[in-house]
């Protein structure tokens, strides 16, 4: 499985770079104040570059009909599915380096990236919003192809991007749902061990369930 | 155990295609040629035997052991070209190498270096920029490079020209030397297999219609030719598949002893090409 991995990094050496240019347009295009979380930048860029990542590797195993090849090899098809689910970890991995990299060369240049500080709540933020997008569509990808569920892809992707976004501009515009407006700033900005460590367990349930259906789904397709 | 490959009663079906109980054996030591036209169910028999579909009934054994409860023991011991490449295109053959080495337990680097070199393979570069011929040679040398006792080639000859044809063939000749091995080569160019098979098996329409030694089977068939007024309801029944023009008939039959006898010294009587047997029997649509 290991070599699956690696696999899916050594056929993305182009995303590397990708990425880096990536981090650098999300420091300097976006304002401090465009997320409503704190530390929304670095967010943004790196599960961004997760996204990048892991939708690469799908796309040049498309490209080349490269299920052809790693089902031929001394492989069970689940652990191509688990490869793929690992390999989030290390595009999440990737993603945090390149941001958490870009900010210091561009601090240190004097670039003003406002207050800044990266902490574990917004590493866990990037974690949880790649496996939840990713948990969600594996399964569709592994049961059917890649070309008829690249539009699904993207839409998981903005959702969970954008979504905070999108509660932040209707709490704002909206009165009368202040009960909402708290919870949703406690969700996004407070640390309660509590409620942190029931999202955690609610997405590693999700990601369990999803790795079952996807290991399903690509065990019985046909190529 | 002698048999490295044994299928029986493998059964697909398709909206509109179906494998019908296919049965063959091959033996170790001996090259298969599975022939068949286009659409005859050759690529999903090999697909099946790899496990790229789901079978729907049916036995596929390699080695004495199933192929799916022991999916990783066989296909370690399974080389495997396709028809087209399905690398990952935009690497070079050295680093594809690294990508699918690890994978064998029974890599051996010397022997896949040395096949490099015969083939003139250049491990810089892009899998893209080789030609089809070359991609072809990669397989062959990846298929080569990890101890495999199987070869299962599907018409990995096609879109070739005949020198790259002629190699490939050659290569897997001496491949041949080594009795532990056996190749099941599929393809729709028949003459390729007039060189190298020893056994010939033939899938029309989704069925099976021979798996015999090639030997055996250039002795049964006969092509009869002769003047068209030899032709009537009777006689005509009396063939697997016939072609008429103004000059008289060309016709295939499994029965050239019975031919003399009835047609007397009205009729030639020559071997068939396995291209003759092949064509006949899809016309004629006859599953003898």
């Amino acid at each position: 499985m290991l070599n699956l991995i690696l696999k899916d990094i050594l056929i993305q050496k182009k995303s590397l770079f990708i990425g880096f240019v990536y981090s650098l347009f999300v420091f300097l295009i976006f304002k401090t104040n465009t997320f409503p979380q704190e530390n929304g930048k670095f967010i943004f860029g790196a599960v961004s570059i997760a996204y990048i990542f892991a939708t690469y590797s799908i796309e040049y195993d498309e490209k080349n009909n490269c299920h052809w090849i790693l089902n031929s090899l001394p492989l069970r098809r689940k652990e191509i599915v688990l490869a793929k689910y690992i390999s989030l970890v290390i595009y999440n991995v990737i993603g945090i380096s390149m941001m958490l990299i870009t900010g210091r060369i561009l601090s240190i240049i004097g670039f003003n990236l406002g207050n800044y500080v990266v902490d574990l709540k917004s590493i866990l933020y990037v974690f949880q919003s790649t496996f939840l997008a990713f948990s969600f569509f594996y399964p569709i990808y592994f049961k059917i192809s890649y070309s008829k569920t690249r539009y699904i892809n993207t839409i998981v992707y903005l959702t969970v991007v954008f979504l905070p976004s999108f509660f932040d501009f209707l709490f704002k515009n909206m009165e009368g749902i202040s009960n909402l407006k708290f919870l949703f700033e406690m969700t996004l900005n407070k640390w309660d061990i509590t409620q942190q460590s029931m999202l955690l367990a609610f997405i590693i349930a999700f990601t369990v369930i999803s790795v079952f259906i996807s290991i399903r789904n690509y065990s019985e397709k046909n190529f | 155990m002698d048999n490295i490959m044994e299928i029986k009663n493998l059964c697909k079906s398709y909206r509109e295609f179906k494998l019908k109980n296919v049965n063959f054996t091959l033996e170790k030591g001996y090259i298969m040629g599975f022939i068949g036209p286009n659409g005859a169910g050759k690529s999903t028999t090999i697909k099946l035997i790899m496990n790229l579909v789901k079978k729907d009934a049916g036995e596929i054994k390699i080695f004495g052991m199933d192929n799916l409860k022991y999916e990783k023991q066989v296909k370690e011991k399974i080389g495997f070209v396709y028809d087209e490449n399905y690398y990952y295109e935009e690497l070079t053959v050295n680093e594809m190498k690294r990508i699918i080495a690890p994978f064998y337990k029974n890599w051996d680097n010397k022997t896949f270096e040395r096949y490099m070199n015969l083939f003139d393979l250049n491990p810089k570069k892009k899998i893209k920029e080789l030609s089809k011929g070359m991609k072809m040679k990669f397989s062959l040398a990846v298929a080569l490079s990890h101890k495999a006792e199987l070869i299962i080639m599907d018409e990995p000859t096609s879109g070739l020209d005949p020198v790259f044809r002629s190699e490939i063939l050659e290569i897997l000749q001496s491949v041949m030397q080594d009795e532990k091995m056996g190749v099941f080569f599929s393809t729709h160019i028949t003459t390729d297999l007039e060189k190298i098979a020893d056994y010939i098996t033939f899938i029309n329409n989704g069925e099976i219609i021979f798996s015999k030694p090639k030997d055996e089977i250039i002795e049964t068939y006969a092509i009869v030719k002769g003047g068209r007024e030899l032709l009537d309801r009777d006689t005509r029944k009396e063939f697997l598949g016939i072609r008429e023009n103004s000059y008289g008939f060309e016709a295939l039959t499994d029965k050239p002893e019975k031919m003399k006898k009835i047609f007397r010294d009205n009729i030639l009587i020559e071997k068939p090409t396995l291209e003759e047997i092949m064509i006949y029997t899809v016309r004629s649509g006859v599953n003898a």
